[in-house]
């Protein structure tokens, strides 16, 4: 145990260094062949929840993407992120929050707390470390990466990689998965795939293969999967009616074993937009969840509505989803967006509004609020707020 | 190759020097500035676009490529925060590859009207769907100088059941080059909207053409988007596999 904590400490310790050091060296034989980009963030935050008190938390954020490109056809991946948090949920949660930061669902542990204490945790997690391999029509990616399925902006029924949770938009990168990626591109759109996620037997891993194409100017995909303890197979779609895009995912799963709890699912999303010529998109979204609930939860809190952990099969957890998302640049130095979630039937309600301005090339800030509201025994009411501030630097 | 480096951009390439005592019709003129780009099936270029406000300016650096009239790419290398940002199109439709969300996005038809990463450009500016020659009529209405040289002054109204964006469009041509060295974009209530003006010529990628355009909104004070070529290569063979979902991933 504690040798691998030193060999996983050596390690981030060396892709700290490395970091520095490639941005040290100005040379061109070097940035030919590796580049290391990322950012350092800021983001003080205000949280008001029903019953308890008002938190004010910060988190110091830095990412570093590293690439190595040792042949034309060999590139090596790793990125990670360094968090330091501080601020009344550390001081008020632990150690349940310092374990919650530093979990790893991966195969292997990549995921390192230094320091874990009532006033400071410091989180390291590489969450990309693979090899892509590329021969002609052919790529072979090995290691932790995202393997991206999905279609629409939100709700992704084909995603079974890495499901998305919107309401986490401080990590627009998303969690990697351990797996092997064997892609074919049979043509300039279209291609033929197989990912496997290892996991302990059958059911705790995901073997799946899609099939990409263009046609009729529309894009294509349909997939086949051993996803856990289910069967799973989807296809999803990209194109557009008139001048709005147009798109849509479906997948069906399917117990393999008839146990209690595990249920068939069909879920499936489509999802129009549009961009109009003053620079304002708009998008709307549905999103079915068979399994979904369609009535009012006893005792709703934010964490069970929106905020836990969600995959391909439970997206959303009620039956009839629908989002909306107006936002536009107003110039390129300011943007705004407004988003809204509504869960039917359990009457749940998700706000979320942002404003963004570029303070420079590097250097941009955004104002983004989260607004819970539920239906609970005492009627529809607010149930959490919070506000987030974020001033990012780029390298 | 007109679909990604700008008509109104390359509406000007040298085309040798016709005759100016030949007397054009309208569509003669444009069609001669229009077919100075036939015979390239290819452009590699490198270029800048700046972004002008009263109080800052934004750059953004570019590489685009270009074949037929089919196929174009454009890949973002500046800022650092958006490199690596590639648009892939392929006739009219559009792929966005973001790298930092590792994802392939379909975009909307309806974004080719907007304006293209918050410069004064629209993507069909950058992108030209519609057709000069093909969408409009065209009138000679007169001769003006702009910067020094004689152009013809051209009116272009678009036909009834083409798919344009703007009203009217006046175009100057001037009578040696048949460079298009200033147009008058405007609406559909004959309200003058943008200013186009080429300047800067250069020789690139062998040659001569003018390497800056503006586009200047008329009703915003101190408002413009400088577009700035920095290098040309015409004609360099491309693989049809390099406009690819696979190829996006990983241009540089």
């Amino acid at each position: 145990m504690l040798s691998s904590m030193k060999i996983k400490l050596f390690i981030v310790f060396m892709i700290n260094w490395m970091a520095i050091a490639v941005v040290a060296q100005d040379d061109s034989k070097w940035t030919d062949k590796f580049s290391l980009h990322g950012y350092v963030k800021y983001m003080p935050s205000v949280s008001f929840q029903k019953g308890s008190d008002t938190q004010f938390d910060h988190l110091i954020h830095n990412r570093i993407n590293f690439r190595g490109d040792f042949t034309d056809q060999l590139v090596l991946r790793i990125e990670l992120r360094n968090r330091l948090f501080f601020g009344n949920t550390v001081s008020s949660s632990q150690p349940f929050y310092g374990n919650y930061i530093g979990q790893d669902n991966g195969e292997v542990d990549l995921s390192f707390l230094p320091v874990n204490n009532n006033n400071l945790i410091f989180s390291t997690v590489i969450d990309r470390a693979y090899f892509n391999y590329t021969r002609k029509k052919l790529e072979i990616s090995a290691g932790r990466q995202r393997i991206n399925w999905g279609i629409n902006l939100l709700w992704n029924t084909n995603d079974l990689f890495n499901a998305y949770n919107f309401v986490d938009f401080d990590y627009q990168e998303r969690p990697g998965s351990d797996a092997l990626r064997v892609q074919y591109f049979t043509g300039n759109f279209s291609s033929v795939e197989a990912a496997y996620r290892p996991g302990e037997d059958l059911d705790h891993s995901i073997i799946a293969g899609l099939v990409k194409f263009n046609k009729w100017k529309y894009d294509f995909q349909l997939l086949g999967a051993n996803y856990y303890t289910d069967l799973a197979l989807g296809g999803g779609w990209a194109g557009n009616l008139k001048n709005a895009g147009f798109k849509g995912e479906l997948t069906y799963f399917y117990p393999k074993e008839d146990v209690a709890g595990n249920t068939r699912a069909f879920l499936s999303s489509f999802s129009v937009d549009y961009s109009f010529k003053n620079g304002i998109y708009i998008n709307g979204s549905f999103l079915l969840n068979s399994n979904g609930m369609n009535q009012v939860m006893n005792n709703p809190t934010q964490q069970s509505l929106l905020a836990g952990n969600l995959s391909a099969k439970s997206l959303m957890p009620t039956k009839f989803s629908y989002f909306g998302q107006v936002s536009g640049s107003f110039n390129p130095k300011w943007g705004g967006s407004m988003a809204v979630i509504y869960g039917q039937g359990m009457n749940i309600l998700f706000i979320m509004p942002s404003i963004s301005h570029s303070v420079s090339d590097n250097i941009d800030t955004d104002l983004t609020g989260q607004i819970y509201f539920g239906e609970s025994a005492d009627g529809f009411e607010n149930l959490a707020n919070a506000i987030f501030l974020r001033a990012r630097y780029s390298f | 190759m007109k679909k990604i480096l700008v008509y109104l951009f390359f509406a000007g390439i040298h085309v040798g020097h016709a005759s100016a005592q030949e007397k054009l019709t309208a569509k003669e003129i444009i069609q001669k500035s229009d077919q100075i780009m036939k015979g390239i099936e290819t452009t590699k270029a490198s270029l800048i676009i700046k972004t002008v406000r009263p109080k800052w300016t934004k750059e953004m650096q570019l590489k685009t490529w270009a074949k037929g009239t089919e196929l174009s790419m454009i890949l973002v290398t500046s800022p650092v925060k958006d490199k690596g940002t590639v648009f892939l199109m392929k006739d009219k439709e559009v792929w966005n590859w973001m790298p930092s969300i590792e994802r392939i996005i379909k975009m909307p038809p309806s974004m080719m009207m907007q304006n293209w990463m918050g410069t004064d450009f629209t993507n069909d500016d950058l992108v030209k769907e519609s057709s000069i020659v093909e969408d409009y009529h065209q009138k000679v209405i007169g001769e003006k100088m702009v910067n020094g040289q004689l152009c013809y002054q051209i009116e272009l109204i678009p036909k009834e059941d083409a798919a344009v964006v703007w009203g009217k469009i006046v175009s100057y041509i001037d009578k040696v080059n048949f460079f298009q060295l200033k147009a008058e974009f405007y609406d559909e209530d004959e309200e003058l909207v943008n200013l186009m003006e080429a300047s800067d010529i250069k020789v690139l990628g062998g040659r001569k053409l003018p390497s800056k355009l503006e586009m200047i909104p008329v009703d915003k004070e101190g408002h413009k988007t400088v577009m700035i070529y920095t290098d040309i290569t015409f004609n360099e063979p491309i693989q049809a596999g390099f406009f690819s979902t696979q190829n996006m991933k990983k241009l540089k």
